[in-house]
């Protein structure tokens, strides 16, 4: 589908103003839309050259004979892209019904095509893994026409198993596994080398046609039985149902039939861009002040009657648009809102409608308005606006009036004091709804889920100070399934979930007195007691420093924690611990953030835990983390040290509609007690950013939607 | 202080009690963007009105055969018209989007700086200035904002001529993009438009912008005060055009 957006170059002279614009990174040429066999840029078995668009995920299944592959795949960068894939092989150790092995994948795009000369890409599959896919490629791709494109490239490891041509950097080492999960790079581009390629052909916007000559043997599945090649060579055909939907067959190494099935989802490719939700009500302007004096005047700062009636009245229409009015002051010519925003992904759409609002709602005479986003009770950043900018600026681009606001951190102003809405505190909220715990690429199986309802509730006494709590009753899953005798020589911290699993049911998930607090100015606090989360409960303290307008925010940690019983209800287990940490928090304003935390985690092991992220403007998140501690290979087990990647997803996105719900995914390739971190909710640095420059000029588009 | 928000939500209200307002059209699929020649635009232009206000038993242009007689929905389009007329003091005009055969009777909500906020009922708006189209809210996609200055001088003057217009649309991430296009404004025939209480002589004129491989052929009817009585115009790629009709200026 040509789309005219292809063609439109970024406002960047007015988009220049917005600080923490991410950049937009170039795109490579040479893109693909269908992945192989393996789930990443290739033909079927073979890598090519070729990239996805910046910021695609790609969830990928394929089965062939007795093996079969899941892949998530990261278009990391224009040129980077990761691989996480979990192999299932039946038939292959007589120890498992199912051999399985984890796998990541680095995949580098070196050059672009040229007129002459083709793409070129390097890349370096299972390196961190156990090894049976370990292999490294350089592998050229060229286009001939629009439909054709030829790719041939040198694999090194499992990729030079077959049709060897010596081994040019030397013999390829041995490599000690241990417990997995270190890197081989003393491996890397040893050992034999061999070619391989193939070729794509396009016969319509549908159909593609696949040809390959591979370099993998297959020795050991061979040797076992599990998959016999014949030939070397592969063939095939891949369907596009429509956009991201890919349905792929082959015939592989004249031996055996395989299929792969390829969803793809682009974080840039929302169902709608400006959502489907009514439209704002529109700026009211003043009428001019010859013209009408009368109305100018300020004589009804002395009728106590006004200042209730503007609240009421900006509080209900507020109200139908998702936004809470929390609290309000009022001067002659200054007004204050606090909303909270229950309905929009973008805060800024939020902030631009109360806007608009108030032009409608407060006295000519009214000109500065400040507008304070509040989270969890607490102001969390403010926007200063004239309202003479906002009567001339409605129908001007968003960037216009993003040059013109002021953002602020009122606290620690000498402000007018705000006066509460009546009737927001205390105020009860519940839901029954049902849920799914799903824990993706478990050693033992590739996909748990526990599914049921659940009940919950929250309290709010006032600002700040909340009471909640849920409770579940599983009605179906498999997270209880033990896979082996727990032998994990640490506190079983984390590794006796089947059994929370098998015995709580029903659930009290969580119970919990949280009280939210500003100390200062920039400075969060957070005070949560009770029944944490589903292992533990105690008390977890949290102190934010975030300035509104600094990439940069530290916090600090520290809770005393118990141990829950697996039944999940009132009691505790014996194991008692202190756990803390202190992190820092870096936004590098290109799309990527990162986090740093040092401390001791729950199984009492020290260490520091590095995340980073590439946060969309729209909320997608895809992240990787990794923690170390003192830990030896041996007591942490297999994996040696606990890494995972993230994954969070606006419903917005899917949907067109506005709503702030979010769907978060973390994918461990092994989940052990050490490095172990508390799940406590309302962690400050995640709901405080929100109110803040960087993430409102993110999204600023969509102050006037 | 009451009241606040009244007189739009009143104006709201009444134009919900127009009801209805939202019509379904089934026999209008017609692709706007398969590369229509200026008559043949033209031709489409008077043919969809036509079909649309025989739906709704209003007549359109002297020249044309007279519209057919409302068809057996009791008495419903032709009273929908003259209700919206009489619910209001103000503007009103019929906005249908071609691409969604969505036909919605719309009001002013708000003016400001010369651009009016048009409503339907169901809270999604336009926003015209002097009759152009310069922003939507609320459809999906939307048009966020345009310069169009001088398009909308040289159309009110009726005036053939080169301007540049610029749109503004969000991205997926929600952030401003801006589509600059090169246009030329062409004269084209004398016409007559009668609809609900507008009843005027007016001349055609296409506007015809390029931003390969974008092609924009907005058409406009403008009487001799330059108001733009009728038009047919590009909202954005996925919304397609705006047909507007106005019943009352």
């Amino acid at each position: 589908m040509k789309r005219i957006f292809r063609h439109i170059a970024l406002l960047s002279g007015t988009c220049g103003a917005l600080a923490a614009t991410p950049m937009a990174m170039a795109e490579r040429s040479t893109q693909t839309t269908s992945f192989g066999l393996r789930g990443a840029a290739g033909i079927i078995e073979m890598p090519t050259a070729e990239v996805a668009p910046d910021g695609t995920l790609s969830f990928s299944y394929s089965s062939f004979g007795n093996i079969t592959f899941g892949t998530l795949n990261f278009q990391i960068t224009p040129r980077l892209s990761g691989s996480f894939r979990y192999s299932g092989l039946t038939n292959f150790d007589p120890n498992y019904d199912t051999y399985t092995d984890r796998a990541f994948d680095l995949s580098y795009r070196l050059f672009d095509e040229t007129d002459i000369l083709p793409a070129v890409s390097v890349g370096i599959n299972d390196l961190l893994g156990t090894g049976l896919y370990s292999s490294e490629y350089v592998v050229a791709t060229k286009s001939i026409g629009e439909n054709i494109r030829v790719t041939g490239g040198l694999g090194w490891g499992r990729l030079g198993s077959l049709g060897g041509m010596g081994s040019p950097f030397g013999d390829r080492p041995d490599f000690e596994i241990g417990f997995g999960g270190t890197p081989n790079y003393t491996q890397w581009f040893r050992g034999p080398v061999a070619f391989f390629g193939g070729a794509t052909y396009d016969v319509n916007d549908k159909i593609t046609l696949l040809a390959e000559y591979s370099s993998d043997a297959y020795s050991l599945e061979a040797a076992r039985g599990t998959f016999t090649p014949l030939t070397p060579f592969n063939f095939g055909a891949s369907y596009k149902f429509r956009p991201g939907v890919n349905v792929s067959a082959y015939y592989l190494r004249g031996s055996t039939f395989g299929l792969s099935f390829n969803l793809m989802a682009n974080p840039n490719s929302p169902a709608a861009r400006s959502g489907t939700e009514q439209a704002p009500l529109p700026v009211r302007p003043r009428p001019s002040r010859s013209a009408d004096p009368e109305s100018w005047g300020t004589d009804w700062v002395s009728d106590p009657a006004v200042e209730p009636g503007i609240r009421s009245a900006l509080a209900a229409a507020l109200t139908a648009d998702g936004i809470t009015l929390e609290a309000m002051s009022l001067s002659a010519t200054r007004a204050e809102i606090r909303i909270s925003n229950n309905r929009y992904g973008a805060q800024a759409q939020a902030i631009g409608r109360a806007t608009r609002m108030m032009t409608r709602a407060f006295p000519a005479s009214v000109e500065t308005f400040v507008i304070t986003s509040v989270a969890n009770g607490l102001p969390i950043g403010s926007v200063i606006l004239a309202r003479s900018d906002v009567e001339a600026l409605e129908h001007a681009p968003a960037p216009d009036i993003f040059s013109r606001a002021v953002f602020t951190d009122v606290i620690g102003d000498n402000g007018q004091a705000v006066t509460l809405t009546p009737g927001v505190y205390p105020s009860l909220t519940w839901s029954l709804q049902p849920y799914m715990n799903v824990a993706l690429f478990n050693p033992d199986a590739p996909v748990g889920i526990d599914g049921g309802l659940r009940l919950s509730g929250q309290y709010k006494f006032a600002p700040g100070l909340v009471l909640s709590g849920a409770i579940t009753a599983k009605l179906a899953g498999n997270l209880d399934v033990s896979y082996g005798v727990n032998d994990s020589v640490l506190p079983h911290v984390r590794s006796d979930v089947a059994e929370y699993s098998a015995q709580g049911n029903p659930a009290i998930e969580k119970l919990t007195l949280s009280w939210y607090s500003r100390p200062g100015r920039n400075l969060y606090g957070r005070v949560t007691a009770g029944y944490l989360e589903s292992m533990f409960a105690g008390v977890s303290t949290e102190v934010l420093w975030k300035p509104v307008d600094s990439s940069f925010a530290l916090g600090a940690e520290l809770a005393f924690v118990q141990q829950r019983d697996f039944n999940q209800l009132l009691g505790l287990r014996d194991y008692q611990t202190i756990t803390g940490h202190i992190t820092g928090y870096y936004d590098f304003g290109n799309g990527f953030t990162s986090q740093v935390g040092v401390g001791r985690y729950l199984a009492g092991d020290y260490g520091g835990t590095v995340a980073v992220d590439r946060v969309f403007a729209n909320g997608w998140k895809v992240g990787a983390f990794a923690t170390l501690t003192n830990l030896s290979p041996e007591e942490f087990g297999e994996g040696t040290f606990d890494k995972g990647i993230r994954l969070s997803i606006p419903l917005e996105w899917a949907l067109g509609s506005p709503t702030r719900s979010v769907s978060t995914t973390e994918m461990r390739s092994l989940s052990s007690d050490g490095g172990a971190i508390l799940q406590v909710d309302g962690r400050l640095f995640d709901w405080v950013q929100e109110g803040h420059a960087s993430a409102l000029s993110q999204r600023w588009g969509k102050f006037w939607r | 202080m009451i009241g606040i928000f009244s007189n739009l939500h009143q104006n709201l209200t009444r134009m919900l009690l127009v009801s209805g307002l939202t019509v379904t059209l089934s026999a209008c699929g017609n692709d706007p963007n398969s590369g229509v020649g200026m008559r043949a635009a033209f031709d489409l232009m008077k043919g969809v009105s036509a079909q649309i206000l025989a739906k709704v038993g209003v007549s359109i242009g002297g020249g044309e055969a007279a519209a057919p007689a409302p068809s057996s929905s009791a008495g419903g389009p032709l009273a929908l018209v003259s209700e919206a007329l009489t619910a209001t003091d103000g503007k009103v005009m019929i906005a249908i989007l071609e691409t969604r055969n969505v036909v919605a009777i719309m009001g002013v909500a708000e003016t400001n700086h010369g651009y009016e906020t048009w409503e339907a009922a169901d809270r999604r708006s336009l926003i015209l200035k002097d009759g152009v189209l310069t922003a939507s809210r609320g459809l999906g996609d939307d048009l966020m904002s345009s310069r169009s200055d001088a398009s909308i001088a040289m159309i009110r003057a009726r005036a053939e001529g080169h301007t540049t217009r610029s749109y503004n649309f969000l991205t997926g991430m929600g952030q401003i993009s801006s589509l600059d296009v090169q246009c030329e404004i062409i004269e084209g025939s004398k016409d007559h438009v009668a609809a609900g209480e507008v009843d005027v002589d007016a001349i055609t004129f296409a506007e015809i912008c390029i931003a390969d491989p974008l092609k924009i052929q907005n058409l406009y009817w403008v009487d001799s005060k330059g108001n733009i009585v009728k038009s047919r115009q590009w909202l954005s790629s996925e919304v397609g055009y705006v047909l507007f009709q106005h019943l009352r200026l």
